[in-house]
């Protein structure tokens, strides 16, 4: 069956959530744009990440959401630039019961 | 932040911002966010549940986008809300309290 892409994006980063609509036809950089009337960070000053297999990937600016494979109501990782230039790492606060059951497995 | 958004603050410090529209999928908000003044809720476009988690207040924003996506559809064409069987009493309990 074909993917008929996301509705909406979670896009986390610490204790913040944003429930973000989008097209499937958005690129990465209008999602960007997008963020900034939220949390006020220019879009070069923002990467965002998708988990994959291999772990956190940089999502690139010109991509479009279809072409990532973004599923409907993903959780996308907002990353912001630090004073070094580099992007700070993935920062998603787990909730408590996730914490409590990774500790009981 | 945008006009049109709504921030959601739960007991232990979680924020979801979510569209105006859906946040009034529950009642109990749209009330406090058109109280006209009486709650600060209504003037920052904030509201903090101290009774409810994080974990919990993301699926009711989930639920929240469901409803508005599936008001209109026909019964049989709507696919299932998923719950954590783990979670579904609190949601439960949420649900109730925010009249949704």
């Amino acid at each position: 069956m074909a993917s008929s892409g996301p509705r909406y994006v979670r896009v986390k980063r610490q204790k913040t959530t944003y429930f973000l609509d989008v097209e499937p036809s958005l690129t990465v950089l209008e999602v960007k744009q997008k963020l900034q009337e939220h949390c006020e960070q220019a879009p070069e000053c923002q990467q965002l990440m998708k988990k994959r297999n291999i772990g956190w990937v940089a999502l690139e600016d010109a991509k479009r959401l279809e072409e990532l494979d973004i599923e409907d109501e993903s959780v996308i990782a907002l990353c912001y630039v630090q004073e070094d230039g580099n992007f700070e790492d993935v920062d998603i606060t787990p909730y408590n019961r996730d914490v409590e059951s990774n500790n009981a497995a | 932040m945008p006009k049109d958004t709504v921030k959601l603050i739960s007991a232990d410090g979680f924020e979801f911002v979510v569209d105006y529209e859906a946040a009034c999928v529950s009642n109990t908000i749209k009330n406090m966010l058109n109280a006209g003044g009486c709650f600060t809720e209504s003037e920052r476009g904030e509201v903090t549940f101290k009774e409810i988690s994080g974990a919990v207040l993301e699926q009711v924003c989930r639920y929240f986008y469901y409803n508005l996506r599936h008001q209109n559809s026909a019964a049989r064409s709507v696919p299932e809300f998923k719950v954590e069987p783990s979670i579904a009493l609190e949601l439960l309990m949420a649900a109730n309290f925010l009249d949704t």
